[in-house]
């Protein structure tokens, strides 16, 4: 069944044959099990300003792979991780998902929490021929114009956010003036394109666009030329421990309270860290753990199960993490093989119910559609508990905001 | 590490860049721009002090820097923001001392390099085990609720805690122009930058002044991270971030002299804040561009002696 | 040739053959191994700044990004419809040396503690032209996805990223995992490590010791320590160039991250944990900071702060470096005379007048 894989890939590990030294040294510590066992890596990053996202994540695929193993593994295989930090750096993650793939053997990387290490290790798994399964990550590149033969993102997209924002929001702010505080890299980009792109149209007026690197915490600047300019709306596109501190900030120029600010992606622990200030704040998320769980059972067994293990229910990125891994296990035992092509083969146009409405993997760009939360943040009074931040104003169908696959800038690689 | 916090740029033409609009943004910069100038210059006092003292430019103030910021987070979080001030300087100062006395000590004779490698290995060591203790992400502290909201002083709302932290740094940097001119330990420092070879004639209490002196420097950068960790937050890079800013400052200013780290740092400061609005994306590269001139009109820096650079 | 000189080819060819092998057991892999030797070469060329004319240049990132930007420049934006792999060393090479002439010659004048600030300033200044130009740099994101072209031989041409074949080694590994991307890094560190070895054993050599132990003096001999220092300045930063369009045209990709200041720490680091003025300590620094960084990442979170003691330990303990230090104890051997290389032992290694007074 395996005979296609080279030998030197390692695609599965046999127990018993690793030296000392290897058992030592390696990731792939194999002592004395006579199971056999398939390596996957798992890239988050564990420092830098997404680090809570990638910690989270992580969590979720621990779960999903003792829950997996426990019931017998992957066609009988024990999944092992390879675990690695890529400190919210493509260069970093890259290097991480090399080690993986060349010295464990891993057949599939997952992970992200930033577009940039995801867009870099999606390119690095193309040309390893390696099933990459990208995590949180919200540019649009990673399934438009740097999308990959290898590459699936089930995560919501910057077009997605943008457009359930927009159907959401244009009634009442449509015609106002919007200022811009973006971070400087393809997901902010593609954020910023996508929002500009629907909204200008209907008569909004872009003010300003200013763009910030990725890790900074210094938002003055630009806070002080929103301040001056008087926005109706003012969009903070910031991400992880960058969006808490330009939020907090935010409310210290005042600006929380006179102007509609929005964040087009958020989660638990970034509220949690804007307190109040995250009061009427507008975001949108791909999963809110007390809608779905209310209102489908997978959902519940799962944010109960997470809950239970690790005392606070999952964010976003991990219901992603932990639907992923289901999905790559699926996929292989239903194409009854590890080898990618054939993996891909029975991806493409798959449709399945996980812990959200039936949803479904786009064969032309390997996007995942499925719907769209658009949430109002709420106070800490207001809050059940911590983690409970936001109130769900809209859900969007995935169909309804997904770039329509002929305007795609997708040329996925024939196999 | 990352960039640091001081890139902006905008991309789109539909933007309003007409001037009135540059005009009414322009009294919020450059009050930003004089803040972040004043962080520049008491961090550039630090090395200066030193400098004048050990003739050593210290890689490791950022770690006071940062060093300072964490305690002071740790010990407002308990006790409030007055005593994360107090505590900050006295745990930097005492960290340096043990510093001094264990490391730096060995490479007082040592030519500059290696005393810059060992300054230099200590920052990372310093940087990686805040990381271990604090985690790499960034943090911040609240800041006290009465500082939280903003002022009107009339052309512009400006958040309270930031106008209160201007004051504090102003009447720190003049504190430390009383202590270099009006002491003795001063006049040590003034030699020391004048001509090496005095000081060491000085003899006798030359070591216990050095350490004195060293423990003040860092406990100025301590003081500062503290104070300024509501504003700019931390994580284990920030002393580098705004160690580098600082270098420019003291090279564009010149090395060891108190008035020119002053009108460096507001210099680099306004410099970077003006170009947002005017030339957004030059607004990082000016600074290095503005020390490339200065280094090829005045090598020694605009208010710097030219022995300096034979240092 | 003399029998010295055959050691050390001999040696050389040997180290670098099994090296991909002997890192099996430990964790590493030859993926590990290409990088280590395509980093090393800017870590070499470091060598020569810092351990032979005494320039602590903290901006050696600089050339060494720039470099990579270059390469897959010429690949994917300058000549995509004829992308060529010499054309893109060449370029990119040619470029670099040209601004290490260009900073080097505003720069070696500065003494020790402004050459240090300001080479760092200046590399702070390219970190930020490429973040800020995007049109052609693709800002943070970075170029990506570049495949390197093949390598054209003349009478073949030859993918790199193509493996060896399959033979299992045992504990060492499998030939098939190597892919001859190592075999190209390998030929051109070797000839750096020749070129190299020739320069310090030159009278270049001797007279760039000379004005690091005392540059008075090697003025009064007659020599003009700024164009000697221009010249280590500018090798120093054509091999961090070479380096830095390998390692772009090897991953495919690069990024801001290869300008910043870590990046130029990291050479600092690698030269003097491994051993300044020895011609095989960089390699040595660069592999063992690099193994670190690579494999002990994967195990603990404090592989930062073992680095950073690893480097504080060496500076206070073993001055000279790791290599430097084993060969120091053992002067006697020929295979430690020949891994010495160009170490020399000028006469005022220890005995000059204490610098940072006269200077």
């Amino acid at each position: 069944m395996f005979n296609q894989a080279k030998p030197s890939r390692g695609q599965f590990v046999v127990g018993g044959a690793a030296g000392a030294a290897v058992a030592a040294f390696s990731s792939v510590n194999v002592i004395a099990a006579p199971m056999k066992k398939v390596v996957i890596g798992l890239d988050v990053p564990q420092t830098g300003p997404y680090s809570d996202q990638g910690q989270d994540q992580l969590r979720a695929y621990k779960l999903a792979i003792e829950e997996i193993n426990a019931k017998g593994g992957v066609m009988g295989m024990q999944i092992e991780a390879s675990v690695g930090d890529d400190q919210t750096k493509a260069p970093v993650a890259v290097e991480n998902a090399r080690r993986m793939i060349e010295r464990d053997g891993a057949v599939m990387i997952t992970g992200g929490s930033s577009s940039a290490t995801a867009v870099a290790v999606s390119g690095l798994c193309q040309e390893k021929k390696t099933i990459f399964m990208a995590t949180l990550t919200h540019s649009n590149a990673t399934t438009d114009e740097s999308c990959h033969y290898h590459t699936f993102r089930r995560y919501n997209n910057a077009y997605m956010s943008a457009h359930a924002m927009a159907k959401t929001l244009l009634t009442k702010y449509g015609t106002g003036k919007w200022f811009h505080i973006t971070a400087d890299y393809t997901w902010g980009h593609s954020v910023y394109e996508s929002l500009t792109e629907v909204l200008e149209p209907k008569g909004a007026k872009t003010i300003k666009n200013v763009l910030l690197p990725l890790g900074t915490t210094d938002f003055s600047s630009a806070l002080s030329q929103a301040q001056a300019a008087k926005p109706d709306v003012l969009v903070i596109t910031e991400f992880g421990k960058d969006m808490v501190n330009a939020v907090n900030q935010a409310a210290q120029f005042g600006l929380t309270k006179s102007t509609k600010i929005l964040v087009p992606l958020a989660d638990e622990y970034m509220a949690k860290g804007a307190g109040d200030n995250f009061d009427n704040v507008v975001t949108t998320a791909p999963f809110y753990w007390q809608y779905h769980a209310a209102k489908y059972p997978a959902a519940k067994k799962f944010v109960d199960a997470f809950m239970k293990r690790y005392g606070a229910p999952p964010s976003n990125g991990a219901e992603c993490a932990y639907t992923n891994i289901y999905q790559w296990k699926e996929g292989v035992e239903r194409s009854g093989s590890l080898d990618p092509k054939k993996f891909i083969e029975k991806m493409e146009g798959h449709k399945f119910t996980a812990t959200k409405e039936p949803e479904y993997w786009r064969a032309s760009d390997h996007q995942g559609i499925n719907s769209c939360l658009v949430l109002e943040g709420v106070p800490v009074k207001d809050r059940a508990n911590p983690y409970a931040f936001a109130k769900v104003l809209e859900v969007h169908d995935g169909e309804s905001v997904s770039i329509p696959a002929a305007s795609s800038k997708c040329k996925i690689e024939s196999a | 590490m990352e960039a640091g916090p001081f890139v902006r740029r905008t991309t789109r033409e539909n933007e309003d860049t007409t001037i009135d609009a540059i005009l009414s943004q322009l009294p919020g910069q450059l009050l930003d721009g004089f803040i972040r100038g004043l962080v520049y210059v008491a961090i550039a006092l630090g090395l200066t002090i030193v400098f004048g003292m050990l003739r050593l430019v210290n890689f490791a103030h950022g770690a006071f820097y940062a060093i300072g910021a964490y305690v002071g987070l740790v010990v407002a979080e308990k006790l409030g923001l007055a005593a994360g001030l107090i505590a900050a300087p006295i745990a930097v100062a005492f960290f340096a001392v043990v510093f001094d006395r264990i490391l730096l000590r060995r490479f007082y004779s040592k030519e500059p390099t290696s005393q810059i490698l060992v300054t230099f290995g200590v920052a990372i060591v310093v940087q990686e085990t805040l990381r271990l203790i604090f985690g790499g992400t960034t943090r911040s502290f609240p800041i006290p609720a009465a500082l939280a909201g903003s002022f009107n002083l009339g052309f512009t709302q400006y958040p309270t805690y930031r106008l209160l932290f201007a004051i504090g740094i102003v009447l720190l940097i003049v504190a430390v122009y009383l202590f270099i001119e009006r002491t003795d330990y001063g006049l040590i420092v003034r030699a020391g930058i004048r001509d090496r070879t005095m000081v060491q004639l000085l003899g006798g209490n030359v070591k216990l002044a050095s350490t004195i002196i060293f423990a003040l420097g860092a406990s100025l950068a301590g003081l500062v991270g503290a104070a300024a960790s509501p504003i700019y937050s931390v994580d284990p890079n920030t002393g580098f971030s705004f160690l580098i800013p600082s270098f420019v400052v003291v090279v564009i200013g010149g090395l060891g002299s108190f008035w020119g780290a002053v009108l460096g740092g507001l210099l680099v400061g306004e410099l970077q804040s003006v170009a947002t609005l005017a030339l957004p994306a030059a607004s990082d590269v000016i600074i290095y561009i503005a020390m490339a001139i200065v280094l090829l009109v005045k090598p020694s820096g605009l208010l710097g002696e030219s022995e300096m650079i034979r240092g | 040739m003399s029998t010295a000189d055959l050691r050390f080819y001999g040696l050389t060819l040997l180290g670098l053959m099994v090296f991909p092998f002997v890192i099996h057991p430990i964790g590493g892999y030859p993926g590990l191994a290409t990088q280590i030797l395509i980093v090393a070469i800017a870590t070499v060329g470091f060598n020569l700044l810092l351990g032979y004319a005494g320039l602590l240049s903290y901006g050696q990132a600089a050339f060494y990004g720039v470099g990579s930007y270059m390469a897959l420049l010429t690949v994917s934006r300058f000549f995509p419809s004829h992308p060529n792999f010499w054309l893109a060393m060449m370029l990119s090479i040619g470029f670099v040396t040209l601004m290490a002439l260009g900073i080097g010659a505003l720069v070696v004048r500065l003494y020790g503690i402004y050459f240090g600030l300001v080479t760092l300033a200046i590399a702070q200044m390219f970190f930020f032209i490429i973040f800020q130009w995007r049109d052609l740099t693709k800002g943070d994101d970075g170029l990506q996805g570049i495949s390197s072209p093949a390598l054209p031989l003349g009478f073949t041409s030859i993918d790199l990223s193509a493996p060896l074949p399959q033979a299992d080694l045992g504990p060492f590994g499998n030939l098939g995992d190597v892919h001859y991307w190592y075999i190209f890094a390998a030929i051109v560190m070797f000839l750096v490590l020749a070129f190299m070895r020739t320069l310090t054993q030159s009278q270049f050599g001797e007279v760039l010791g000379a004005i690091r132990e005392n540059e008075e003096r090697s003025m009064f001999v007659g020599f003009d320590p700024a164009k000697y220092k221009l010249a280590a300045f500018t090798i120093a930063g054509a091999l961090a160039g070479l380096s830095g369009a390998l390692r772009g045209l090897y991953e495919g990709s690069t990024n801001p991250d290869a300008l910043t200041v870590d990046t130029s720490g990291n050479f600092v680091i690698f030269a003097v944990v491994g051993g300044l003025k020895t011609l095989f300590g960089p390699v040595v620094g660069t592999g063992l900071i690099m193994y670190l960084q690579n494999v002990i990442s994967a195990k603990t979170e404090a592989w930062r702060l073992i680095e950073g003691l690893i480097f504080v330990a060496v500076i206070v303990f073993l001055p000279g470096g790791i290599l430097g230090t084993l060969l120091r104890r053992n002067r006697k051997g020929p295979a430690q005379r020949i891994l010495a290389g160009a170490v020399r032992t000028g006469p005022a290694t220890d005995a000059s007048v204490p610098r940072g007074v006269t200077r």
